[in-house]
């Protein structure tokens, strides 16, 4: 255990998936920025994985880091045992004072692990973070399943190991800010120590996820017109592998049930793809759902607010594009399917390299 | 097999938590308590594991004040065989990871025996997750954390299904003897009959001080690394609100508030025409964009 004399600077543990760096690292790096400019300390970047892209470093460079550390070597994208000692080791060397990790699975479980082996503490799921007279870091949290808000400090314990969702922090461009020094670290790792091994992922019914973590989803808005209709976009939604979800309009009328309501009063949603089907784009919706990376619009109203922020405006009734499309995306997928005999189109390169079962699970 | 299942004791978030503002502190007068529910879930992996022959012994654990002893009667009446308390008053300011180092001293001082240790993958308090790995860590177990199933191939090998992001699953072989996280849908606890209840009542609970875990009152190893410093009532997660450059024009603000901070997209404009010609552009946008769905594996 570090304690508090010694320990110097502000470290943000990074992801990535799929090639792509995680939104969320840019968010902690961000606010790591904050704590780093209030603490006059060094801002660092960890990123960790096996054949790391070499893109990433770039995407650090308006984040006003000092440093971004690649540690990259055999077995640390699949295994967490490995990445905790590689970690845990440079924390030890290096003591910073504070580290940030993201409330994902991957973040929590590193950050879990790391507060284990360092016997520090740990401040999940942190909500706001500043400083106490002393320059103690004070994180409020949510505790008590969200019953309450709690305060906590680490008195002595360093680094103070943090959490936070995605979403909690801005990403904004820092002052001065320049591409950052790149850092090859060399992990040091045991690999005798106790292991575990994944043999296998199982992709996740689309169906049964929460509209929260569906990577593709088609929403329906009052110009569905009725729940029989809403069956066309639950179809849509099927051919592509995701969700369906509704306005608020949608769900008062009984087309989709509360839990899937995006906007301001309902959930907010940052999917790779997202189909607006007879939304006009009132801002209480929009709200929810600006963030997805491709929006696509089907509308009858040409002058809809939403085609506003379409990637990919149809003018149309849903009725008969989105069928349409149902039918010509299976009918291009078998076709696909036919022209390639073997499976064997690469599954795209997940953070766990294992082998992907394309099967989308057990049905619920 | 023999099973450690690791228990808190924590107010029950099903009602509402009242906080005292000014003290910053919850007002504990007739708040109900409980186990921990992830906890329970775990007292329910196990007790179901006796119950098919996997297990033949399992023995609960529980840090904390006094009055935890009762997170012990429900796990005698679950199923467990052995209780075991610890609680002294230095342990009052335990952090999850002093938690988790003191529990883990206490399975070693009083050399238990166990291939599987559970834990519920966070309390409902803390929400940490940190006592199963801290356990883990002094211990060097093998750990797998959020646990939805677990199978037992052998005697010294448990597949394991470890619940992701977005719905997926990781199946995971873990050695035993090891240490699992659960989290929800693992199983859902059985109802606990009077009969049992009654039994746990009479059933002795062990309670050991930290002396007598040879540890002493002190310690560098009890310093708490966290400490909650206030608690308030809760604060809701800020969704981010739009709000416009004020260099702007006012009705270019207006216009922006209006349309919830989306900004005009550098599309290639609207689409009109035939659904037909509509669904095929689509089709290859989405192709393009690479968001197209693997084909379907019916060419196995």
């Amino acid at each position: 255990m570090t304690t508090s004399a010694d320990a110097n600077g502000v470290w943000v543990l990074a992801e990535y998936s799929e090639g792509e760096l995680a939104d969320v690292s840019l968010e902690l790096a961000s606010e790591g920025k904050h704590l780093a400019d209030k603490l006059r300390q060094e801002l660092v970047a960890v990123l960790m994985g096996t054949g790391i892209p070499p893109g990433l470093a770039g995407k650090f460079r308006d984040s006003g880091m000092n440093r971004l550390m690649l540690v990259d070597g055999p077995g640390l994208a699949e295994t967490v045992e490995l990445r905790v000692q590689a970690l845990s080791e440079m924390i030890r060397e290096a003591k910073p004072g504070i580290l940030l990790c993201s409330t994902t699975t991957f973040g929590r479980e590193m950050a879990a692990r790391l507060a284990a082996a360092l016997k520090t503490g740990l401040a999940p799921n942190c909500l706001s973070l500043d400083f106490s007279d002393d320059g103690r870091l004070q994180c409020t949290l949510p505790a008590h399943t969200n019953k309450t808000s709690a305060k906590v400090v680490f008195p002595t314990a360093r680094p103070q190991i943090v959490t936070a969702a995605p979403g909690t922090f801005d990403i904004k461009r820092a002052r001065g800010a320049r591409q950052p020094a790149t850092v090859n670290v060399t992990p040091k790792t045991d690999p005798a120590a106790p292991c575990t091994k994944t043999l296998r992922i199982e992709k996740g019914d689309p169906r049964t996820m929460s509209v929260e973590e569906a990577p593709i989803i088609v929403s329906g808005g009052k110009g569905v017109g009725s729940r029989e209709n809403f069956a066309l976009l639950d179809r849509l939604a099927e051919a592509l592998g995701g969700v369906t979800t509704g306005s608020r309009i949608a769900v008062d009328l009984g087309f989709v049930p509360v839990a899937k309501q995006v906007g301001q009063t309902g959930k907010t949603v940052t999917p790779k793809l997202y189909i607006a089907c007879g939304i006009s784009g009132s801002n209480y919706h929009t709200i929810g759902m600006k963030e997805s990376k491709v929006i696509i619009v089907i509308n009858k109203d040409k002058s809809a607010t939403i085609f506003k922020m379409a990637d990919l405006g149809l003018v149309g009734d849903l009725l008969e594009v989105v069928p349409a499309i149902t039918e010509e995306l299976t009918r291009v997928l078998q076709a696909s399917a036919k022209a390639a005999p073997e499976p064997g189109r690469p599954a795209p390169a997940r953070r766990d390299p294992v082998p992907v079962q394309n099967d989308s699970g057990e049905k619920k | 097999m023999r099973i450690l299942v690791c228990i808190k004791w924590v107010l029950d978030t099903d009602g509402a938590i009242p906080v005292d503002t000014e003290a910053n502190a919850i007002l504990q007068a007739g708040l109900h308590w409980t186990v921990s529910p992830l906890d329970r879930l775990a007292l329910e992996e196990a007790a179901r594991m006796k119950e098919a022959g996997i297990c033949e012994h399992i023995t609960a654990l529980c840090l904390g004040p006094a009055p935890a002893a009762d997170a012990l009667r429900v796990a005698l009446a679950s199923g467990a065989d052995r209780a075991i308390h610890i609680c002294d008053s230095d342990l009052e300011s335990a952090d999850s990871c002093t938690t988790g180092i003191v529990l883990a001293k206490a399975i070693t001082a009083l050399s238990l025996e166990y291939d599987l240790i559970l834990c519920g993958a966070r309390a409902a308090d803390t929400n940490a997750g940190l006592a199963g790995p801290a356990i883990a860590a002094a211990l060097h177990l093998p750990m797998v954390t959020e646990v939805d199933r677990i199978e037992v191939s052998g005697q010294n090998m448990a597949i394991v299904r470890k619940k992701l992001e977005a719905g997926d699953k990781a199946i995971v072989e873990v050695p035993l003897p090891a240490l699992l996280t659960v989290e929800t849908g693992i199983n859902r606890p059985r109802y606990l009959k009077l009969r049992a209840k009654l039994l746990a009542a009479r059933h002795p609970i062990e309670t050991y001080y930290l002396r007598g875990l040879g540890l002493t009152p002190g310690d560098t190893i009890l310093t708490p690394k966290t400490k909650v410093i206030a608690v308030g009532p809760p604060r809701p997660r800020g969704k981010k609100l739009f709000t416009p450059d004020s260099s702007l024009s006012a009705a270019e603000r207006m216009r922006q508030l209006m349309s919830g901070g989306a900004t005009q997209k550098a599309s290639s404009g609207l689409l009109e025409g035939d659904p037909k010609t509509l669904a095929t552009k689509c089709v290859q946008f989405l192709k393009e964009k690479q968001l197209l769905p693997e084909p379907p594996s019916s060419v196995h």
